[in-house]
């Protein structure tokens, strides 16, 4: 039985998701640091605050994801501890994404996904 | 499931034993850092709430008021205008005796009015109204619509809502009314003192925060799962 297409699906889908959520939050708190007021007390819209939120849930389903991935791979430690942290950096998830997929696609035939 | 035995002997490996470290550090990590976001949380709230306490004063609330000035407590100082006064038919004083509320126009220092609820009194009581300057503070409440059918009858009004009054009186009020709860000086004339409707409503929930706190407990608790799955799969693979 071979599982890994499926956990790279759901990992490109988490990736992804994640990833869009944490580039659009980064983006508006530059912007909202930068240009507004939002050091102060108060000065952050709400829809703001529940796009971390969200973003917060979203890494939690990421870090299923990935760390169910890294272990269908037998990923060490280090490589799996990036791969995680992938999801915390702006824009990081979308390269983690290619280079898994590369990775998985360089696998002996067995593994790889069939046509 | 392996059994238990080769967990044993592989949980003892260098390198399970560095996880292992590096698991609770990550723990206590995650604890301390939930912490401080649910601390955070709390003085939030905590500042908030006393930002919101605070008497202001109702020159420096902005016109028109928004829903969170309602349930403030506000300061006023000015003087009532006497002919400006009418009656709130078939209200409870703070002992639930049916009775009448009486309302006035508070005329400000600053030229602006505003409707002023100074009390209960038992129906048909005379009221005059304070002649000399004034400061009161209440609690700000919006104009009330509910009632609205049942039309005004016998002088009294049924309903307090500003532009209604404003119209009753001809003058130009501010928006909402005031709950009096003290007068300074304290004259003959203060009637009961009544509860407001809308006390001050709990402030804006430090939503992020409060869930960073769980989320950081949470991801805590994930390591462990991540850190025993490990150990599993390891351990099968080994024999």
């Amino acid at each position: 039985m071979n599982k890994i297409p499926t956990a790279l699906l759901a990992f490109r889908i988490m990736a992804w998701v994640t990833g869009v959520v944490l580039a659009v939050a980064s983006v508006w708190a530059l912007y909202g640091y930068v240009l507004l007021n939002y050091g102060t007390q108060g000065g952050k819209p709400l829809l703001y605050s529940i796009l971390w939120v969200a973003h917060g849930w979203l890494y939690f389903a990421y870090l299923i994801a990935a760390v169910n991935l890294a272990f269908l791979l037998r990923f060490p430690i280090f490589r799996t501890l990036a791969l995680l942290l992938a999801g915390t950096i702006p824009f990081a998830s979308f390269y983690a994404d290619f280079v898994m997929h590369r990775y998985v696609g360089s696998l002996p035939v067995k593994r790889a996904p069939t046509q | 499931m392996p059994r238990s035995s080769e967990l044993w002997s592989r949980a003892r490996t260098l390198t399970a034993i560095l996880a292992l470290a590096s698991l609770i550090f990550i723990c206590v990590l995650f604890f301390f850092l939930g912490k401080w976001q649910w601390d955070r949380t709390q003085d939030i709230l905590d500042a908030k709430r006393a930002a919101s306490t605070a008497a202001v004063s109702i020159t420096d609330i902005v016109q028109p008021m928004k829903s969170e000035d309602y349930g403030r407590t506000v300061t006023a100082m000015g003087a009532f205008s006497s002919p400006d006064q009418v009656r709130v038919g078939s209200r409870l004083s703070s002992q639930s005796a049916a009775g009448e509320w009486i309302v006035s126009s508070l005329v400000l220092d600053t030229g602006q009015s505003i409707a002023v609820v100074r009390g209960w009194v038992p129906e048909g009581a005379v009221f005059a109204t304070p002649e000399q300057q004034v400061s009161i503070k209440g609690v700000l409440q919006p104009s009330e619509s509910f009632y609205d059918f049942a039309g005004d009858q016998k002088g009294k009004i049924v309903v307090i809502d500003s532009q209604k009054l404003s119209e009753l009186w001809n003058v130009e009020l501010l928006d909402g009314f005031i709950v009096m709860q003290d007068q300074e000086p304290v004259t003959a004339n203060v009637p009961e003192g009544v509860p407001p409707t809308i006390s001050t409503g709990d402030v804006a929930f430090p939503l992020q925060n409060f869930f960073y706190a769980i989320q950081w407990w949470i991801f805590a608790l994930f390591a462990v799962a991540v850190y025993v799955r490990w150990l599993v799969v390891g351990s099968k693979l080994r024999t």
